[in-house]
């Protein structure tokens, strides 16, 4: 099963690899490639709530619904 | 001299190296952000003295955070002989990008891989000779923490001292990455894909993203961070700063030490050799340097701050704070904060002075402005919490109101600043160390050195407000106001004897309490009256100290809004919970 959606509505569990980052302001966009979140890279949503907490690579990152929202990932396994 | 730049991302242990090359230890924690200024120290490597600067964690040079800019403006200014950047190896992919952009600076430099050991675990392999050869640049290992590697990276960096040009880059490599120089998105992603390929081949990792343990899962559930939560307020606060600090040392070294041993003495040299009883009273009347100033920074704030400062270290270190920070987001959200405002109003419970200064680190002049507002009205010290908690031990009930009273007072003030304050919170995006157990040594030191800067920021204060009290009883001034004050207080339903507790608490919040305590104890305030008392002096504003502590960092206006609004709400709540209680206006 393959789709394509947003970080701030995938479960805890969810695996996939990002795909596009659509925040328009640049310091958002920096933001979320320092931590690690950049087109191609692939996630694990550790937690849902009571925010969305992901681990790219070795580092687990706690981010806003809103900054998870900039997130379009294809998800692999759920 | 020499200089010596460690730059880095935060929390890859900048200022554990600092630590070790200096002798001169700075913060150094799991909280991202800490180290805000930049620190320095000399540090003396076969017999040649090198200066070296530990600077704020960045992540790049593209800079969008103050601290960041602080690092680049410092990479400009000094030209240093030698750049470190300090990197947490099994996140390399994610540190790689800013050794390109620092390669481009043009000074030498060299990449440290650090936390091997914990890489080591979590099962990454880093060819390290193929990497240096691709970057062109020396690469060495290191466990810092565990003092692994530390003598190869001192003789390293010796070494390129001493060859200066030498170990600068290849001239062919400024080449091939200067298309990459211009800002924007495009170029940051450009470096992110020549990171990716320098790395291919190089860096392996287990690609099932692995688990933590169970533990440190469990803490980031809700109910796991409430436990937590809980544990920390009553193990880390209640036990040991409130039952301990404020109450067996306080003890010992006020009670004891100071009350009955040193000043007895210190008072008859002042009563002796005072040329005038002008002076004696300066220094050991009631309000006089040696028995409120020194009294206070050596009997009271001392064994209060110091127990607090450990427990906070230790909260920092272990990555409790980072936790907490996560679970409390959607929380602080309501009050126009995000969770990173976890920190300063912590800080807040210990001591609300340093907390003003530590909002330094939230991201908008929206949110400093919130929590500055929020600790001044609704977040009590460690000394006044103590002296509260020991006032009303005796009625739970009692304990229980004031804690939701303060509560609520704080969510209310939170959600109308959200409401009336222009623009939104900052997005909130933190790093999650695992749960470390931390080591004594670090948190000793860095209890230390907090205390030392206590000590240097606050005492001053202290001691300045000793010879402002003085004056004020010399001038009948204090009285005057005292008088002013009392109609007031009997809208409140309190005594008029209260309004030297007001006036105190203003000087020194935790003083209020104390004397509040006092008359506490001669029979002047007695049942509800208490609890409207604990409520209205905990909003009240906050001590001297933290209200100039204010004004220096949000400016004359602003902190005087704040001010006048603390004063309102305070106010307004201690007459309408009168009337709630049902006590008489006196």
């Amino acid at each position: 099963m393959e789709q394509c959606m947003t970080l701030d509505r995938c479960l805890a569990g969810t695996k996939g690899n990002v795909t596009e980052l659509t925040a328009e302001s640049r310091a958002i966009l920096l933001k979320l490639m320092n931590l690690g979140i950049i087109p191609g890279a692939s996630l694990y949503v550790v937690r849902h709530s009571p925010g969305i907490l992901v681990k790219a690579g070795h580092t687990r990152i706690a981010l806003d619904k809103g900054l998870a929202a900039y997130v379009r990932i294809k998800v692999t396994s759920v | 001299m020499k200089r010596v730049i460690l730059v880095g991302n935060p929390n890859v242990g900048k200022s554990v190296l600092f630590y070790l090359l200096t002798g001169n230890y700075v913060t150094v924690s799991n909280y991202p952000g800490t180290t805000v200024e930049v620190s320095r120290g000399v540090a003396n490597l076969y017999g040649k003295a090198l200066e070296i600067y530990d600077t704020p964690g960045l992540y790049s040079l593209d800079t969008i955070t103050e601290e960041e800019a602080v690092t680049k403006r410092l990479l400009s200014e000094k030209k240093p002989d030698l750049v470190i950047h300090v990197t947490d190896a099994k996140n390399l992919p994610r540190m790689l990008p800013l050794t390109l952009e620092l390669q481009q600076l043009g000074f030498p430099l060299l990449l440290l891989l650090n936390m091997m050991d914990e890489a080591d675990r979590a099962g990454v392999r880093i060819r390290r000779h193929e990497l240096s050869s691709r970057l062109h640049l020396p690469v060495l290992e290191a466990a810092l923490a565990q003092g692994r590697g530390v003598a190869i990276l001192k003789r390293e960096i010796s070494r390129m001292i001493s060859e200066g040009e030498k170990a600068a880059f290849s001239p062919e490599r400024k080449g091939r990455t200067k298309n990459v120089a211009g800002a924007g998105t495009p170029a940051a992603f450009l470096k992110w894909q020549e990171a990716e390929r320098i790395l291919s081949g190089v860096y392996f990792a287990d690609t099932n993203l692995q688990e933590e343990g169970s533990f440190d899962r469990f803490t980031l559930s809700p109910a796991g961070g409430m436990i937590l939560t809980l544990s920390v307020l009553y193990f880390g606060l209640y036990l040991l700063v409130g039952r301990f600090g404020a109450g067996i040392l306080v003890d010992l070294l006020e009670g004891t030490l100071i009350s009955e041993m040193i000043l007895p003495i210190l008072a008859r040299w002042s009563a002796e050799y005072a040329p005038w009883p002008e002076l004696h009273q300066l220094l050991a009347g009631e309000y006089g340097i040696i028995t409120l100033g020194f009294r206070y920074a050596f009997g009271i704030i001392l064994p209060i701050m110091g127990t607090f400062f450990f427990v906070f270290s230790v909260l920092e270190d272990s990555g409790i704070l980072p936790r907490l920070a996560y679970l409390t987001d959607g929380w602080m959200n309501r009050l126009g904060l995000n969770g990173r405002a976890v920190i300063p109003l912590t800080l807040g419970l210990g001591c609300g002075t340093m907390a003003v200064l530590v909002t330094r680190t939230l991201e908008s002049k929206r949110e400093r402005v919130i929590a500055s507002f929020l600790l001044a009205l609704a977040v009590p010290c460690s000394a006044q919490l103590g002296l509260i908690m020991a006032l009303l031990s005796g009625r739970p009930a009692s304990l229980l109101l004031w804690a939701v009273i303060t509560g609520g007072v704080l969510i209310l003030a939170g959600s109308l600043l959200e409401i009336l304050l222009p623009g939104h919170r900052a997005p909130f995006f933190m790093e999650l160390p695992p749960l470390r157990l931390p080591r004594f040594n670090a948190i000793f030191q860095k209890t230390l050195a907090r205390m030392r800067w206590y000590f240097v920021e606050v005492i001053p204060v202290f001691m300045l407000v000793s010879i402002f009290l003085w004056l004020m009883q010399m001038t009948g001034l204090m009285d005057t106001l005292a008088a002013l004050l009392a109609p007031a207080l009997g809208r409140m339903g309190l005594p008029p004897e209260m309004n030297l507790v007001f006036l105190y608490g203003f000087f020194r919040r935790d003083y209020g309490a104390a004397g509040l305590y006092d008359l506490y104890k001669a029979g002047k305030v007695a049942g509800a009256q208490l609890l409207v008392a604990s409520v209205v002096l905990t909003l009240f504003l906050p001590c001297l100290a933290q209200l100039v502590m204010m004004v220096k960092e949000r400016g004359v206006w602003i902190s005087l809004v704040i001010a006048v609004s603390v004063i309102f709400m305070a106010y307004g709540a201690g007459v309408l919970l009168r009337g709630l209680l049902g006590l008489p206006v006196l």
